[in-house]
């Protein structure tokens, strides 16, 4: 075997190891005892709730807007489609805890904030702005997942559709939307597990308020700022189990091409 | 009828420029050109794909240059095929279908010899099949016209002729109108009854084969579509060979020019080619097997660097390529007598 064969090779084992240390470092901290009290805990099941139910309604609205928003970048040759392709992958580059603030800022202290929450929309520092932290960190990451599935269909099936007698809507529906089928099965997938995982933009717009604002990955902050260590360690275990899953289901669907 | 007038696509990247066709109820259409000539493009506008940005395209009197390509009545057919991946053969034929109309899948798929495979999906399917069900989907719906881009470019030679058959067979059982786009000559030679050459977006030439290989109106048309040693002639079965024998005629003439032997069996009015480097120049006649030789003189010498151009008049001119050291071996200036061989292997018949 050459050098570089085997230099190489060695740092992939002891990347893997790495990763596995951490993982397992986690893991075997947990007691089966510790793990039952904590997860029986009110505040953890409310955790898991509310990170779940936020996650899947993020999810859904950064499918109902990216959805098109890919479409129209991957097809359409309009007035600005280089310049929104660049801004909409700004937020994928800067920290969440940026977006965080930005939110705050926008939703917090102008006048827009203020007329939406005396319409009874109340973002900052509430349920439904974790919501939208974790729209806004993730619909752009989405969106640039399916401007490549889209991109990737010829637009030439969606002609033979056309010429067939559908609408434009119809022959995305039936053909361009069944063949993207696995690129958003499996941004739907990874849109949703960054939802679950999302911490900086959350707590600095929704506040991190426990028993109120406080999803999974903030629960794991508050119990270790309040020395519960195993408490911190079963937040982090079920973090792990989620992701397992939703690797297994990208790998499944999404045939591990992004 | 389809009208284009003054037609000017620009899609930044390219742009067809001022296109002006015709093209008759019920006509085959070749429309032959290099790679990015601006083909594929034309035959998309038809289709109502991209929107031009003057003229207009007319259907049977109809202004179509606006509308939706659902109520264009037209079927296409793709050089890669385009069938919908998620469906079955069956259901990618029934796409376009409206209820009423069912009865005319069974006949299409078995005059296609596609109905064993209508429950397979596309991507189990061989080049030939896929192209078979593309255009079973295509014609489902009795389109009025049939646009068919490239749809022989990805097939092996068997498949290739088959599926020519099958296009003859559709122009000739059916009321439809097919535009034809390729850039091979001899499929449009096999196929068309009219042919448009294009270049760089621009129409150059329009007229039947024959006018058009015969009498191309430019340098380009002449090197691009340059069929060498066409003629035209009427096909027999000799019975003694067994072979088919064509008596070349030219318009003004009707009288045999001279006879050929082809080893193709046709009879009627055909069109026949033989390669230029198919043919063997002597200075004697030569013993041999090839069943066509005759007697004529060197009408004209074109040096082309490792090759030479020898024109031989026997009656008809026929081109000769022969390489320079054959060239210098022969010692032939214009004016020798010479003869002319070629195997009636040599000698294609459209």
């Amino acid at each position: 075997m050459s050098y570089f064969k085997k230099t190489t090779i060695t740092i992939t084992y002891l990347f893997t190891f790495l990763i596995l240390t951490v993982i397992f470092g986690i893991i075997l901290r947990l007691t089966p005892e510790g793990f039952i009290s904590n997860i029986k805990s009110e505040e953890m099941c409310f955790s898991l709730f509310l990170s779940i139910t936020t996650s899947i309604i993020s999810s859904i609205l950064c499918m109902l807007i990216s959805i098109p928003t890919s479409y129209a970048i991957a097809r359409y040759d309009f007035f600005g489609n280089k310049l929104a392709r660049i801004i909409l992958d700004l937020p994928i580059s800067f920290p969440p805890i940026v977006a965080g603030l930005g939110l705050l800022i926008i939703f917090g202290i102008t006048f827009f904030g203020a007329a939406l929450e005396s319409l009874g929309l109340k973002l900052v520092f509430s349920p439904l702005g974790i919501v939208l932290a974790q729209f806004f960190v993730n619909a752009p990451y989405t969106t640039r997942i399916l401007v490549s599935t889209f991109s990737n269909i010829d637009p030439r099936y969606e002609l033979v559709a056309r010429t067939l007698g559908e609408t434009e809507l119809g022959s995305f529906f039936k053909v361009t939307l069944p063949m993207a089928k696995s690129g958003i099965i499996g941004s739907v997938v990874i849109t949703w597990a960054r939802g679950i995982a999302e911490f900086g933009a959350v707590l600095i717009f929704a506040g991190g308020i426990a028993m109120k604002t406080e999803t999974l990955p903030v629960n794991l902050f508050l119990s270790l700022s309040e020395g519960n260590i195993e408490g911190a360690i079963t937040s982090a275990v079920i973090l792990i189990l989620i992701s397992f899953i939703a690797l297994a289901i990208f790998e499944k669907f999404g045939g591990g091409r992004f | 009828m389809i009208r284009i007038k003054n037609l000017v696509v620009d899609l930044k990247e390219f742009i067809l420029k001022d296109i002006d066709l015709e093209i008759k109820k019920g006509e085959y259409f070749v429309i032959i050109g290099p790679t990015g000539a601006g083909k594929s493009i034309l035959l998309e506008t038809i289709a109502g794909f991209h929107l031009p940005i003057r003229g207009s395209i007319e259907l049977d009197g109809k202004d179509i240059t606006k509308e939706e390509p659902r109520k264009r009545r037209i079927g296409i057919v793709f050089q890669d095929y385009m069938l919908f991946p998620h469906l079955s053969v069956k259901k990618n034929i029934e796409f376009g279908l409206n209820q009423k109309k069912s009865y005319r899948l069974d006949e299409l798929t078995r005059f296609l010899e596609i109905d064993h495979i209508l429950q397979r999906m596309p991507d189990t399917l061989s080049g030939g099949e896929a192209q078979r069900v593309a255009l079973a989907r295509a014609l489902v719906n009795n389109p009025k016209i049939l646009l068919l881009d490239e749809p022989l470019s990805a097939l092996d030679l068997n498949t290739r002729k088959k599926i020519i058959k099958m296009l003859n067979k559709i122009k000739e059982g059916r009321k439809i109108t097919i535009v034809h786009v390729t850039h091979d000559q001899f499929e449009s030679v096999l196929l068309a009854d009219r042919i448009a050459v294009i270049d760089n977006g621009r129409i150059l030439q329009v007229g039947t084969p024959d006018e058009v290989f015969r009498r191309p109106n430019s340098k380009f048309v002449a090197n691009f579509v340059g069929i060498e040693n066409l003629f035209r002639g009427i096909a027999n079965i000799d019975p003694l060979t067994d072979l088919s024998m064509i008596k070349i005629i030219d318009k003004q003439k009707s009288e045999g020019l001279l006879t050929v032997f082809s080893v193709t069996k046709k009879t009627g009015n055909v069109l026949i080619s033989i390669r230029p480097e198919d043919i063997l120049i002597s200075i004697n006649k030569i013993e041999s097997s090839a069943r066509n030789t005759y007697k004529g003189k060197v009408v004209s010498i074109m040096d082309q660097g490792t090759i030479i151009k020898v024109v031989v008049d026997v009656g008809v001119p026929f081109v000769v390529i022969i390489t320079k050291r054959s060239f210098e071996d022969l010692a032939i200036k214009k004016d020798t007598p010479v003869y002319i061989t070629f195997k009636a292997t040599a000698v294609h018949i459209f």
